[in-house]
């Protein structure tokens, strides 16, 4: 779920603004590390997320604002730079915060487990489910309402719907935000459950470029259905054989390219 | 002919350079000439061909691991030759492979799956402890010495000529490669692919040999690398070793053999002087990359001949 | 035996028909126009014929092979080549480099890996040949995108003579172009191998009536009239979907001869 969280802002970014991202990653690793900044102040995870969330927002708005925007057509560029980006803010993190892992304190509501019947569930991951879940609802909902088909409607033809009198930049940087903002958000979120360490932008990235390819780049419904699958393949593999956990998720990536280059539900 | 007489000038140059240099240049000289191999290995796919990989150190590292731990767990050091052909051959292999899967991808496709596939090969080297020892590496590898004549390559001279021989036959050969009928095919489908399939050429083909060849010269480099800091770790896997090759290739100017050349050289001379006065080298690369992708796309050899081509008269196209 | 052969062809999109009964014969060496209004279904027809689209019903033959079911590609390997109205060429690469290219498919080893292409001098005699038959050898170390549009037509158009078509289909070659380039494509036109059997489909009427021996009419996807130039010029519903009836027909070439051009 966490994965589609972060997944589904990388999504928004592609999908709406035919922008890819790979600095994702590293807003997912800096809402971490805000998070535990913030934290010690606030003492309210949702709050903290929130917080987290927009903090990162503002980063992305920066950078879609100044540098972005200007590459709207190369796809090459535009993946060569956020890819620059992504050292750079590494590279930042770990001298900021250096090389230790670290995690964030679960809140005191939801510690401890439920059974479901037979099954002893973290109270957190199922809020987490729930959290995923709703935002799914959102994001499907919103893209289907007004704001949602203004921004696909400037992206088809930008000229026409900035005639029609739309602000087509803001939208287009508010968009960037809001990916930007899920990434962030889900990086405090998962404080408590994964923790924050050098290279875990990359992994989380990476994984999400699974997905991605896997469930379909522009396509909001193959990015829950891709998390799910992976998440669900990771965990029971990793029980099984931890070593090719990661290979046997990428053999599906293979797979997947190889059947069907534009993934499960792909829009290219 | 006159390339071909400067680029030779430009070769006896370079061999002698080591006789002249304080022997720490040695050691910059062999690691410019391995950068400039794997360069150029990417500059098949993103100069020629139009691919752009983001995960080229796989092979780097497939054939650097693959010649490490033959060499130590198999071999004890006794053969270090054949370590040498199973890296090559390990790199090709995997590269054919790969290619199978990734060749189809486009445009940005691709670059996501190399991406993707580069790291899970990193992930791999990390986690797979047992075979590779995870963050540790593996150290201790022997460099290979010709038993007939007794060069010990242990010294770093002699080292030096062992990958310049073997640099001078990968620039010659891929420049052959380049200027062939494949190598123009390369170019066309960079141009307009469409047109290329209309025409009747068989893309899929093509592509695929540029990358089963781009990941041989990686491979290449990748072992000439372990030899020389006799160790192996999954660093050589990760993507800032991709990057490092990326880097030389666009600032260089990609497209034209030489630019790797001119890009490699500047890359490994900035590491040098900036690694001495900070440790955030890699932030610095970060921000090299950005500013280069941003204001020097066609890199610096472009720049330059654009440059020249101004001085001269135009003249008679023969 | 017929160079290409269209036999009973129609084409309906959806519940559309677009084409309509069309059957058109052309001989080797033959100089065909197909002229129309516009949504006369010209288009459709090329694609057909060069294999972009199927037709719903009917068959396409050439020299007689049945061609209906196969791709572009492979008819072009069988000697039918096509060029298109919106051109699609090698921007960044010289006149000469483009040539080379499409030269080299039939008649060289593409997966040769070392020899430099200089030693192959068959494929730049070819190239040579065919360039100096549109006229661009002089030109050839230019950069295609540094060429006027009728010059990069004539790329097109070599590149489209580099597989030696036995057939050539040529889409609106003198589309965009200014009065002077019309002249000059059209002389190029004139000039290429008898033996090759040209369909040439034309906005411009006058200019199609000139390059052709033999005229097809559409109109609403169906064939109205055929007949050489001459005959086809007079027949009244000819003209009375071009240019309304036969007093504005007069009134309009008045028109022209006043501002001395020249009149049909």
């Amino acid at each position: 779920m966490l994965l589609f969280l972060f997944t589904a802002g990388f999504t928004l970014i592609f999908g709406l603004m035919k922008i890819i991202n790979l600095t994702h990653g590293s807003y997912y690793l800096f809402g971490a590390y805000f998070g535990i900044m913030v934290i010690s102040f606030v003492k309210n995870l949702l709050f903290t997320a929130i917080i987290g969330g927009i903090g990162i927002a503002i980063i992305g708005m920066l950078m879609q604002r100044f540098l972005l925007h200007r590459y709207e057509t190369s796809h090459q560029t535009q993946v060569l730079l956020t890819f620059g980006f992504t050292l750079f803010f590494a590279d930042l993190a770990l001298s900021i915060w250096g090389g230790e892992p670290k995690t964030i304190p679960l809140p005191h509501l939801l510690e401890g487990s439920i059974r479901l019947g037979m099954l002893t569930f973290p109270v957190y991951r199922l809020a987490l489910i729930l959290i995923g879940l709703l935002t799914a609802a959102t994001l499907w909902w919103f893209l289907r309402s007004k704001y949602g088909m203004l921004v696909r409607a400037g992206i088809e033809n930008e000229e026409m719907t900035a005639g029609v009198g739309v602000n087509i930049s803001l939208l287009k940087t508010l968009t960037f935000a809001s990916g930007a903002f899920l990434a962030g958000l889900a990086g405090v979120i998962g404080g408590p459950i994964i923790g924050v360490y050098p290279g875990l932008d990359m992994q989380i990235l990476l994984l999400s470029l699974v997905i991605v390819i896997i469930g379909g780049m522009g396509s909001l419904k193959g990015a829950f259905i891709g998390s799910l699958l992976v998440g669900l393949i990771d965990t029971f593999i990793k029980a099984l054989v931890p070593t090719f956990s990661l290979f046997a998720i990428f053999s599906i990536m293979a797979v997947t390219l190889m059947v069907r280059p534009s993934g499960l539900f792909g829009t290219e | 002919m006159k390339t071909f007489i400067k680029t030779l000038a430009l070769f006896a140059l370079l061999g002698i350079l080591p006789l002249l240099l304080p022997s720490y240049y040695t050691g910059i000289l062999i690691r410019i000439m391995i950068l400039i191999i794997f360069a150029m290995s990417l500059d098949i796919l993103m100069g020629y061909t139009g691919l752009t990989p983001l995960g080229h150190a796989a092979f780097f590292g497939i054939s650097g691991y693959t010649m490490a731990l033959l060499n130590l767990k198999v071999f004890h050091g006794s053969n270090p030759f054949i370590g040498f052909g199973a890296g090559i051959a390990a790199a090709i292999f995997c590269a054919a492979i790969l290619g199978l899967i990734v060749v189809r991808a486009k445009g940005v496709y691709f670059m996501m799956v190399t991406l993707a596939l580069g790291q899970m090969f990193w992930g791999l080297a990390v986690k797979w402890q047992q075979l590779t020892g995870g963050t540790d590496g593996v150290a201790g590898i022997s460099r290979p010495a010709f038993a007939f004549i007794s060069l010990n390559f242990s010294k770093e001279i002699n080292f030096f000529y062992f990958v310049f021989v073997l640099f001078g036959l990968s620039y010659l050969l891929i420049s052959l490669f380049v200027n062939s009928p494949f190598g123009h095919t390369l170019i066309g489908i960079r141009e307009n692919e469409k047109k290329m399939e209309i025409l009747g050429f068989n893309i899929w083909l093509h592509k695929y040999m540029a990358y089963v060849i781009a990941g041989a010269f990686a491979g290449l480099a990748g072992m000439l690398d372990v030899y020389y800091y006799q160790f192996v770790s999954p660093e050589v896997l990760d993507i800032g070793n991709s990057i490092g090759a990326l880097i030389a290739v666009i600032l260089g100017g990609s497209g034209k053999l030489f630019g790797s050349v001119i890009g490699a050289t500047i890359y490994i001379c900035l590491e040098q002087f900036i690694s001495a006065y900070t440790q955030r080298w890699v932030m610095v690369v970060g921000l090299l990359f950005i500013f280069v992708v941003i204001f020097a796309p066609l890199g610096l050899s472009r720049l330059l001949s654009a440059f020249w081509v101004s001085f001269k008269k135009p003249t008679e196209v023969k | 035996m017929k160079a290409l052969r269209i036999d009973n062809v129609a084409k309906n999109f959806g519940g559309l028909q677009v084409l309509r009964d069309i059957l058109i014969e052309l001989e080797e060496g033959a100089r065909l126009a197909i002229i129309g209004p516009n949504g006369a279904g010209k288009t459709t027809l090329i694609n057909i014929i060069s294999g972009v689209l199927k037709p719903s019903t009917g068959r396409i033959f050439l020299f007689g092979t049945d061609v209906t079911g196969i791709s572009p590609y492979l008819r072009s390997r069988l000697g039918l080549s096509r060029t298109f109205q919106i051109l699609s060429l090698f921007p960044n690469l010289t006149v000469l480099e483009s040539l080379l290219l499409s030269v080299m498919p039939l008649r060289s080893n593409q997966l040769s890996l070392l020899r430099p292409i200089g030693m192959f001098k068959h494929l730049s005699d070819i190239s040579q040949r065919l360039l100096e038959q549109v006229g661009l050898w002089e030109k050839r170390g230019m950069i295609v995108s540094n060429l006027s549009h009728g010059e990069q037509k004539l790329v097109e158009m070599a590149m489209s003579l580099s597989q030696s078509p036995k057939v050539l289909l040529l889409d609106e070659p003198l589309a965009g172009l200014s009065p002077g380039e019309t002249v000059l494509i059209s002389s190029v036109i004139r000039s290429l191998p008898s033996k090759v059997a040209m369909i040439i489909v034309e906005h411009n009427v006058d200019a199609a009536l000139e390059l052709a021996g033999r005229v097809v009419v559409l109109n609403q996807g169906m064939i109205l009239a055929e007949g050489t130039a001459e005959e086809v010029r007079r027949k009244p519903e000819v003209q009375e979907v071009y240019l309304g009836t036969e007093e504005s027909w007069k009134s309009w070439t008045d028109f022209r001869k006043r501002r001395g051009e020249q009149t049909p």
